[in-house]
């Protein structure tokens, strides 16, 4: 498989992994709340190796692709560009708040991660559903013109 | 390296939770409209939360 057939591949290849680290996340909240750190922990971890695979894939995807125009008009032009603009900025913030999620929990300090980790899993669900929507929206419901 | 055997499934489940909801909508005999999304989710997560049960158990015997 060459290069050029990989690259369609992509972007449904992101939203599939920004629904399974949903999944993921989701389960191990559950799991956390119900007091099985074990479960918990394995399902945190999965989710960061899905989700470190889904920014690889992103980075390498827009790296050779570019950004293609928005191709809805009208009422629904404001509401892709603010969900757009605040899943970018979140997902930039979400990488340290991960990273030191993950620092606390594997070095047993037990205050701070719960502490840090009330901000960083609404932000990171946020991030993956949104990432989800915009794919349907960008790529199924307004298809860009290429 | 517990979390691998977590990845597979969960990769595994985005598949299965799919071929189930193709087969719900064969059996209605027609496809879920806007409400699709929520029956994959609610399929995948209730398949998730129990096979990360299982492969818990499996994995502490």
């Amino acid at each position: 498989m060459t290069l050029d057939e990989l690259i369609p591949l992509m972007p449904p290849f992101q939203a599939a992994a920004n629904t399974v680290s949903t999944v993921l996340l989701s389960a191990g909240y559950y799991f956390i709340r119900s007091g099985n750190r074990g479960i918990h922990r394995n399902c945190m971890l999965a989710a960061l190796t899905v989700s470190a695979v889904f920014l690889v894939s992103y980075l390498t995807y827009h790296n050779l692709v570019g950004y293609a125009p928005f191709a809805g008009q009208g009422w629904i032009r404001p509401i892709y560009f603010t969900l757009l603009g605040s899943h970018i900025v979140l997902a930039a913030m979400i990488v340290p708040l991960v990273l030191l999620t993950v620092w606390f929990a594997a070095t047993g300090n037990f205050t701070r991660h719960p502490w840090i980790a009330r901000w960083t899993l609404p932000i990171w669900l946020y991030v993956s559903v949104s990432g989800v929507v915009i794919y349907i929206l960008g790529f199924h419901i307004y298809k860009p013109e290429i | 390296m517990q979390f691998v055997y977590y990845t597979l499934a969960a990769i595994i489940l985005y598949f299965l939770s799919d071929w189930i909801l193709l087969q719900i909508e064969k059996f209605r005999g027609e496809p879920f409209k806007q409400q699709r999304s929520t029956v994959f989710l609610l399929i995948i997560m209730v398949l998730a939360v129990a096979s990360f049960k299982a492969i818990e158990l499996l994995i502490t015997g």
